[in-house]
């Protein structure tokens, strides 16, 4: 797990979002154990306060739940956390998708430039550093 | 969670016109890595010192729920300037502080003056200003307390030396310790603090998570000619020839500003954050 202080995402953020993303590669799943909030901390160079706070939204969300003695496991399944993953994107293009639609941009036109995005011809992806999330 | 240290309308004065402190209220929270920042003569080694019962004050401070005091055996301070019994030797200083302070733990000492690769037999007199910073880091880490407090710990130790103390620090917190420290250097403060402080001239200008800076804050780079802006909307305004800057937590300010495509928008990090409150709030 890699975490950019300096992005304009905070800290704990990154860290749900990587959780999230291992499920969703495939490299832990339900029932998993997760590193404990001192393991990560330490691994990842990250006060353990964040740590915390981003278990604790994980398991208000459900996505983690603690089990005493044993730790910190995954509480949702591939599919189940991809769901929360397109609601998200939904939820975070809400915003853009308006502001384009009031701008007279096709929806068309927006397709092909998310297109272009995706096939990673032109525009800088995520690692923008400057810009809002 | 509770706080460790509160301080309520901590005033102090030296002599001269400019007053060290004034109205500070600060509390550091049971388990966080809380950092004071602010330029040179700031307070903020006055505010340090207050807590210590170093200097006297008006106002009020408690340390972990009671009198400075009654709770020295369980507070471990390191000064910028580190003083020594020059003729001793980092063996003899671990024997001198095994004999005085009651938590004190001589294995761990001795394993960090081998970690930190410090002469065990050498004078302390014969150290350089860093080898002196370590030694005294490691032997403040060794007490087992409640309460770290730092001023500049990192000051004048070599890269590797510094990141073995930022994690020394941070592994202290997870042993269920507090840390208040002061410092310089930013990207520091990034990698291990959970709460910042800003002091400027005497005042506690902002208190708050890291994390919650990127949350709450916006930077716009506005035309120089932009007006539509108050006061109470603002954190900091800068303005130079080229452009205006506006640190904001407003949020109907934010939201009014966020869409126009001509106005460029930043998620401030600690030291663009830092540098606005510091040369822009004067403008406010």
């Amino acid at each position: 797990m890699k975490i950019e202080l300096r992005s304009p995402l905070p800290v704990y953020k990154q860290i749900k979002i990587k959780v999230k993303e291992a499920v969703l590669q495939g490299r832990i799943s339900l029932d998993d154990t997760i590193p404990s909030i001192r393991e990560l901390a330490r691994d990842i160079n990250v006060n353990p306060n964040t740590v915390a706070r981003a278990y604790r939204e994980l398991e208000k969300e459900k996505i983690i739940f603690s089990r005493p003695g044993v730790g910190y496991m995954i509480n949702m399944s591939r599919d189940q956390i991809k769901e929360r993953f397109l609601k998200e994107l939904e939820n975070e293009l809400t915003r853009p998708v308006k502001r384009f639609k009031k701008a007279g941009i096709s929806k068309d036109e927006v397709l092909g430039v998310i297109e272009k995005l995706w096939n990673g011809s032109g525009g800088e992806g995520s690692g923008s550093g400057g810009q809002v999330p | 969670m509770s706080e460790v240290v509160n301080i309520k309308k901590l005033n102090k004065a030296y002599p001269g016109p400019v007053q060290a402190v004034r109205n500070v209220d600060l509390q550091i929270k049971q388990g966080e890595v809380h950092a004071l920042l602010g330029p040179n003569g700031a307070g903020k080694t006055t505010t340090i010192k207050s807590i210590l019962g170093f200097v006297n004050y008006s106002g009020n401070i408690s340390v972990l729920n009671g009198d400075i005091d009654s709770r020295r055996d369980r507070i471990a301070f390191v000064p910028e300037e580190k003083s020594f019994y020059e003729f001793l030797t980092p063996k003899g200083a671990v024997r001198l502080c095994e004999s005085i302070l009651p938590s004190f733990d001589k294995n761990l000492a001795l394993d960090y003056v081998k970690r930190f690769s410090l002469p065990m037999n050498k004078k302390i007199r014969e150290f350089s200003h860093g080898m002196k910073t370590s030694l005294y880091l490691a032997l403040t880490f060794s007490q087992g307390v409640d309460l770290y407090i730092f001023d500049e710990p990192t000051w004048g130790l070599d890269p590797i030396r510094r990141d073995d103390v930022l994690n020394i620090i941070r592994n202290t917190i997870i042993e269920g310790s507090t840390v208040l420290y002061t410092s310089h250097i930013i990207s520091e403060v990034e990698r291990i603090a959970d709460r910042v402080s800003i002091m400027m001239d005497g005042h506690v200008v902002f208190t708050g998570y890291l994390d919650d800076i990127k949350e709450r804050f916006r930077v716009f780079y506005l035309p120089v000619d932009f007006t539509d802006y108050s006061a109470d909307q603002t954190e900091a305004v800068l303005k130079d020839r080229e452009k205006l800057t506006i640190l904001t937590r407003n949020v109907d300010f934010i939201d009014k500003l966020e869409d126009d495509p001509q106005v460029e928008i930043t998620v401030p990090d600690l030291e663009l954050f830092f540098q606005l409150f510091l040369r822009g709030r004067q403008y406010v």
